[in-house]
């Protein structure tokens, strides 16, 4: 009996499945060929668990399941990208070489670098003109404090006064 | 190896190329879609299981190191999704009566067995299926549908060999309760 304990675990799994060692296998064909018992088992077990499952029929993959998958693909590559997407749909309408954003870039680097250069010399030239407005103004300040004139000898000054 | 797929073709289809990978498509949905539809046991699941397969495999082809075989590799990744799929919808439905409700409607009406073979086989293991959990299921569709030996299915599910035995071993056990217990209720 413990023998059939035992063989019912190959029978079950190995043995059914045509995994078993060629040793044990003698050893349990000639079990089988002395105990009803266990013969009628692997017939059961043949019949409920092998037959069943290796007759079942193939399902059909659904028609539109290509689609949908091929969809979703495309979908995700337009979300990932809008951006370069849009610029190679320009570049496309505008039938210009791969290389146009690149030279469009470059073209735009030294437009904004010559801008910042002619800015910053327009700057100090007009930091120079105040600078010298400044000390014309401080010198006429202090030449009046000195003479103790506060006139500045214009026709409408002498309208008024 | 997959029958029309060379490993140029799967080197295309890693580099984005949408009709190499259209014709791995070809070669591998008819097991993808069956296994799914095994292992999560409902048509509209396995669809979505498909396709969330695909979708996956057309990310993770760029990862392919050729180590394994390329059938081997899809086999992991549905036997992965649909697991995980069956695992997030998982139902609490009677799996004893619903198998019992399908063998009874096979007793009930013999005359039409003829016509509804094919119907009724189909029904048959859908019913028996839901009557083992879903990583039994998986190794008895693996083995029993699709003709993995052993060792395949430790690669696939990346387990030890022992452990498919174990698996296969409890599961037939489990089915061979399941298909007594209906028995008995039918001749009562």
């Amino acid at each position: 009996m413990s023998a059939c304990h035992e063989f019912r675990d190959i029978i079950l799994t190995d043995y059914i499945d045509g995994e078993l060692d060629k040793k044990v296998k003698i050893r349990l064909e000639a079990h089988l060929n002395v105990c009803a018992q266990c013969r009628e088992f692997v017939n059961e077990v043949k019949a409920q668990l092998v037959v069943p499952f290796a007759q079942t029929p193939r399902a059909v993959v659904p028609e539109d399941l290509w689609q949908s998958i091929e969809e979703k693909i495309t979908g995700e590559g337009e979300q990932a990208h809008p951006a370069a997407t849009w610029i190679d749909r320009l570049v496309q309408s505008l039938a210009l070489p791969r290389s146009a954003p690149v030279a469009l870039s470059f073209i735009l680097f030294i437009s904004a670098s010559f801008w910042v250069l002619h800015n910053r010399q327009a700057a100090q030239v007009a930091d120079n003109d105040s600078g010298e407005y400044a000390a014309y103004v401080l010198d006429s300040v202090s030449e009046l404090a000195e003479t103790g004139n506060d006139s500045f000898g214009t026709s409408i000054e002498q309208y008024f006064l | 190896m997959l029958p029309g797929i060379s490993d140029d073709i799967i080197r295309k289809a890693a580099q984005g190329d949408l009709r190499s990978f259209e014709a791995i498509y070809k070669a591998t949905s008819g097991f993808v879609y069956n296994v799914a539809l095994r292992v999560v046991n409902n048509r509209e699941d396995a669809k979505e299981v498909a396709q969330e397969v695909f979708l996956n495999m057309y990310h993770k082809l760029k990862g392919f190191r050729f180590e394994s075989s390329l059938k081997t590799w899809v086999y992991r990744i549905t036997v992965n999704c649909a697991l995980n799929y069956a695992q997030k919808t998982a139902r609490t439905r009677g799996r004893e009566t619903e198998y019992r409700d399908v063998v009874m409607a096979g007793e009930v009406a013999p005359d039409a067995r003829a016509q509804m073979d094919g119907r009724h086989a189909d029904e048959a293991i859908e019913a028996l299926l839901e009557t083992i959990n879903p990583e039994q299921r998986a190794c008895v569709v693996l083995r029993g549908i699709e003709g993995l030996s052993y060792q395949e299915i430790a690669e696939t599910l990346k387990i030890n060999i022992n452990t498919v035995r174990t698996r296969l071993k409890r599961a037939r056990e489990n089915l061979l309760i399941s298909k007594k217990k209906v028995a008995d209720e039918c001749v009562s």
